[in-house]
């Protein structure tokens, strides 16, 4: 009936034409009347006139666009909506379709316009929102049938988070239309926007969204379209979900009377910046596209902005966008501000965006129900599960775990304080120009912005009741940084603070990030002898030697140490400190000699120039300590920890870090020295200050159970326990370093000690072999640590009598050691007197008397007298004696042990 | 850019060319709509170059370019460029019709498309076939109303806007508004469902 026939005769059609302008200009109302009279019982001109009458107000809008608008979208496969505002078209007032008539548009989308209109009919008195959709296209009978099943499939959700469909059906010149509940409120962004909502309530909002779509997932519906104009907000504030399913109706549609399978017209059909990658490549769409639609959302209300700038890209490149690149990290966009307010963690929104966002749609969260759930867990300050267990995520839980104390946040402000300080204090007037002082105000101004959001963040009341941690001040400080690229000195100077402060708290990959950072630009920027730039290069130093890069450390350290030397004199506080540094790194290179002359040169000049009561000189008597332990020189340490104990109980308090580390090297000698008793008394005391001021997975904590508690279970004899303790130093260290490390390969061996002495060798074997490796990876060939491993696997190779297998091991290390740590050190005398238990072994008895003698006598001049390494010593030479026959030379050995060890019963040698 | 090329004195040439047009030189017309054809073939593809496949092509903005680039507005009454503008209206729905259509062949595995595209596939959806649609009934509009059919000509493939039309065909702007309202509906017939 559509087809208007035959050519009409010119006067027919100017008839209808003259008529049709008439009707058009009188008032809808007075249009029947006028008809009725021109036609008389003309009924075929009435009929004509009427239908184009209802066909002028159907076709509204109809070729409103200049076609060649459609050109370039036709050409590049893109949807109009995107490239052109509404066409403005004359408006559908009044139309009638079904029951309904059009009260106002108040939506157009590409394929459809929505109208406010009322139910009329007499039967219902309602207002809704009308959905007309595009008429034109061929298949018409297959559409509507389409049409209505999918219509009646949405009508059965019922949600209060979804707007309701109500009805649809055909209205004039054959457009199809829905009714749907209609929806008072503002799209989402907007709500957000215009209440200034907060991330936990912009989150909250998310969380009912998921809600509802998995809901609509459950009766196996998916939205295909979400995006914020989908999603309106009602004056209780209660999201509502427009158009469930309607894309796939509208996609149906096109797949009818195209009559092949869609390619792009998916894409067509919806805004591009919210589809999914499977989705711009046209392929099947399902619950987790609309995952990936609600991640975008997420994206958009935390950023103000889409994963993806897709403007005026043709769909390759959409394509290789959406479907290859990743999203610029949401911490990019987001205001710090906003997020310290809701008490967020900007690293875990990022994981549950990025989770939601992942391009292959199986690594997304496997429902909407499940995104809710970890948004829960970010609002709830629980861990989510979108973090994977990376080492610098477990770092970061630890530390966001340990809720910092108002001490904690007070020492990293001071440490903000002290750098603005240095800024604008006394050391820099003696350069006062002009320029560099206004330039340093500047940055004094940014810094004090720096101190002002970190307090406010602390400020309960901004804090909304939630702790804000250390990390998550200096995740805003770090945003903070990134943000004044425009004044580069003031940005490296915050990054220095922050890297310094990530270092203090144990998290040194971040420090040294952050340092380098800071150096490059400080470097650029200015003097070479610059205070700034080389606190700067001490602090990356000083980082790199604890992530056991100690190589890269030393160049720095001579740097500053010469620049520092030349500028401010040898005795200045950095001179001394880069000093210190080389010091670090000759007794990380196993150069102990070299160390111990390098540290007792800096202790003389700093009790010269600073008195012998100065917390440096502590620190120095600590390090100078510490590479005695390793040389078994341990009463000479002994004293010197205990010296250096007193100084900084007396100056920071027992309580300080620094008193801590003095404290845990002291345990340390006390337990090499054999007064097991004592070092776990302190040991206990230092671990529970530790655990309670830096938290449990704090690298120093591992150092302190490595070194006191496991290693005396280890002496003891509490095998299980010490193995226990061991894998706990190991685990920490790993989450603090990542698996290539000196301490991590150190807490392995000792490991493996304690499978040896557990009599699982097989595993001990393996576990030692492993550890050998990884030293002989990251370690230089003759460092003293590679020593202990060859002397732990031979002395395996030993209880599995593999004598002649295990030699070449013990003399590898007996050189190593006798070399770094001087021929008549502990570790010295442990590796002669297993190389002698080897060789007696083998029947070799008088090479082997030779080095059990010798390492007796090392062992009487180095290790306390009751000490296990003592006993086996004199047991071993015994047993020489005895299998070598010589009775007169076991017999009083024999009695020796006796006296010394009453306890012990006569055993194997080995250690 | 580099200018367009046009044989001679580009615009003197097609200035002289639309003033002989006008006064019923029938070669001279063939020769104006053959050289606007490629002009604005030319103009389209630099203009969908130039907005690096992200905006629509503007045929409005076409076409006036055309006449500044082409023609000696001196030269030109306001009637003469209202002719020109319905004249470059007429060519450029040549050229889309003759894009779609190649769309179309595309599709089928046709040739190359001539204008301006890079993309190789291109998916062809009921656009394509609505304007090659329209450009058929059109010439069954034009039997019964040859104003009317103009009015649609000049707005749906010109791009002018009411009052450019109004102008271009010497009639007020309610009558082009009234024009298209009937157009509009005979069209939404023509080629409504069914």
């Amino acid at each position: 009936m559509n087809r208007p026939g035959p050519p009409l005769s010119p006067d027919r059609w100017h008839q209808i034409e003259a008529l049709f302008e008439r009707a058009l200009d009188a008032p809808a109302e007075q249009r029947a009347e006028l008809l009725r009279q021109a036609c008389g019982d003309d009924a075929e001109l009435r009929a004509q006139v009427e239908r184009l009458l209802e066909a002028e107000q159907a076709s509204a809008g109809f070729l409103a666009e200049p076609a060649g608008r459609w050109a370039a979208s036709l050409l590049e496969g893109l949807a109009e909506e995107r490239t052109t505002e509404p066409a403005r078209g004359e408006d559908r007032t009044g139309a009638r379709f079904g029951p309904y008539q059009v009260l106002e548009e108040i939506g157009a989308g590409g394929m459809s316009r929505v109208y406010r209109a009322v139910r009329d009919d007499g039967v219902f008195a309602q207002t809704v929102a009308l959905k007309v959709l595009r008429p034109f296209g061929a298949q018409r009978e297959e559409r509507e049938r389409r049409f209505r099943v999918e219509r009646h499939l949405l009508a059965s959700l019922e949600h209060p988070g979804i707007a309701r469909i109500l009805d649809g059906g055909t209205g004039p010149g054959g457009s199809q239309y829905l009714a749907m509940e209609l929806v008072d409120g503002l799209p989402l962004d907007r709500y957000c926007a215009e209440r200034g909502l907060d991330v936990a309530a912009r989150l909250r909002l998310v969380v009912e969204i998921c809600a509802a779509v998995q809901y609509a997932h459950q009766r196996l519906i998916v939205h295909r379209d979400l995006k914020p104009a989908n999603i309106l907000v009602d004056a209780s504030g209660r999201p509502r979900l427009l158009d469930f399913g309607i894309a796939k109706l509208l996609a149906d549609d096109q797949e009818v009377s195209a009559g092949a399978p869609p390619t792009r017209t998916g894409l067509l059909l919806m805004t591009p910046e919210y589809a999914a990658p499977e989705q711009v490549r046209g392929e099947p769409v399902t619950t987790a596209t609309d995952v990936y639609a609600l991640g975008v959302v997420l994206y958009e209300l935390l950023s103000g902005r889409r994963p993806f700038d897709l403007a005026g890209l043709r769909p390759s490149e959409i394509d290789e966008l959406v479907s290859h690149r990743s999203p610029a990290p949401l911490a990019a966009h987001l205001d710090p501000a906003v997020m310290a307010a809701g008490g967020l963690s900007i690293a875990d929104l990022e994981s549950i965006v990025q989770k939601a966002l992942a391009k292959e749609p199986e690594r997304r969260y496997g429902s909407a129900a499940e995104l809710a759930e970890d948004l829960g867990r970010a609002l709830s300050g629980h861990p989510v599960l979108a973090r994977p267990a990376t080492r610098r995520y477990r770092w970061a839980r630890f530390v966001r775990r340990h809720r910092w104390s108002v001490a904690a946040v007070a020492a990293i402000v001071a440490a903000v304080l002290a750098a603005a300080m240095a800024l604008v204090g006394g050391e820099r007037r003696t350069r006062a120009e002009r320029n560099r002082a206004l330039a340093e105000a500047a940055k004094a101004r940014q810094i004090a912005g720096f101190l002002h959001d970190l307090f406010r963040a602390s400020d309960p009341a901004e804090a909304r009741g939630l702790e804000v941690t250390a990390r998550e001040l200096l995740e805003r400080g770090l945003a903070r940084a990134d943000a004044l690229d425009e004044d580069p000195l003031a940005q490296a100077q915050l990054r220095a603070v922050i890297g310094s402060v990530h270092s203090a708290l144990g998290g040194y990959e971040v420090a040294e990030a952050q340092l380098r950072l800071a150096l490059d630009a400080q470097t650029r920027a200015l003097a070479r002898t610059e205070p700034e730039r080389l606190d700067t290069a001490l602090a990356l130093a000083q980082v790199l030697v604890r992530r056991g890069a100690h190589e890269a450390a030393a160049p720095l350290f001579a740097e500053v140490a010469t620049l520092a030397a030349s500028d401010e004199g040898g005795a200045s506080r950095r001179a001394l400190e880069a000093r210190a540094g080389l010091a670090s790194v000759a007794r990380a290179r196993g150069d102990y000699d070299d160390a111990v002359a390098r540290y007792e040169q800096l202790l003389a000049e700093r009790e010269v120039a600073l008195g012998a009561e100065d917390e440096s000189v502590a620190a120095t008597l600590a390090d100078l300590a510490d590479v005695l332990v390793d040389q078994g020189r341990l009463d000479r340490a002994g004293e010197l920890l205990a010296r250096a104990c007193a100084i900084l109980d007396a100056a920071l308090g027992a309580d300080h870090p620094r008193s801590l580390v003095a404290k845990q090297r002291l345990a340390k000698s006390l337990v090499e020295w054999g007064r097991f008793d004592e070092a776990e008394r302190l040991g206990s005391e230092l671990l529970a200050l530790q655990r309670r001021t830096l938290g449990p997975e704090h690298p120093e904590v591992a150092n302190t159970l490595n070194a006191t508690l496991a290693s005396i279970s280890l002496y003891r004899g509490d095998f299980a326990t010490a193995e226990t303790r061991y894998r706990e130093v190991a685990a920490i260290r790993i989450a603090a370093f990542g698996p290539e490390h000196p301490d991590v390969a150190t807490a392995l061996g000792n490991v493996g000690m304690a499978q040896l002495e557990l009599g699982r060798l097989a595993q001990a074997e393996a576990t030692t072999r492993a550890v050998l490796a990884l030293k002989r990876r990251i370690l230089e060939p003759r460092h003293a640590s590679i020593a202990s491993s060859l002397h732990l696997l031979a002395v395996v190779l030993l209880r599995t009598e593999r004598f002649a297998e295990a030699e070449p091991l013990l003399r590898e290390s007996l050189s190593i050691r006798a070399e770094r740590l001087g021929p008549r050190s502990p570790r010295t005398a442990s590796s002669m007197h297993d190389l002698g238990v080897a060789l007696t072994s083998l029947g070799r008895y008088g090479e082997a008397e030779a080095l059990l003698v010798e390492s007796v006598a090392i062992r009487k001049e180095t290790v306390a007298p009751d000490h296990p390494h003592l006993w086996a010593g004199l047991e071993a030479l015994a047993v020489l004696y005895e299998l070598w026959d010589r009775p007169e030379m076991a017999a009083p050995l024999r009695r020796e042990i006796a006296e010394r060890f009453p306890d012990r019963a006569a055993a194997q040698g080995g250690e | 850019m580099s200018p367009i090329q046009v044989e001679g004195d580009g615009r003197r040439d097609t200035t002289q060319l639309l003033l002989e047009a006008r006064g019923g030189d029938e070669p001279a017309r063939v020769a104006l709509f053959e050289r606007l054809y490629g002009a604005l073939r030319e103009l389209a593809g630099r203009q969908l170059r130039r907005r690096s496949g992200g905006g629509a092509l503007q045929t409005t903005e076409l076409v006036h370019e055309a006449y500044l680039k082409l023609c000696d507005a001196s030269e030109l009454t306001a009637t003469d460029r209202a002719h020109f503008l319905a004249l470059s209206a007429r060519v450029m729905r040549q050229v889309l019709v003759d894009h779609f259509r190649a769309g179309v062949a595309e599709k089928r595995g046709g040739g190359a498309l001539r204008v301006e595209l890079e993309e190789g596939a291109i998916p062809v959806d009921d656009r394509g076939e609505l304007v090659l649609a329209v450009d058929d009934a059109l010439a069954r509009l034009a039997a019964q109303s040859e104003r009317a059919g103009r009015v649609v000509e000049l707005k749906f493939f010109g791009g002018l806007t009411e009052p450019e039309i109004a102008e271009a065909l010497g009639v007020s702007v309610r009558t082009v508004s009234s024009e298209w309202r009937k157009a509009r509906a005979w069209l939404w017939l023509e080629l409504g469902p069914g």
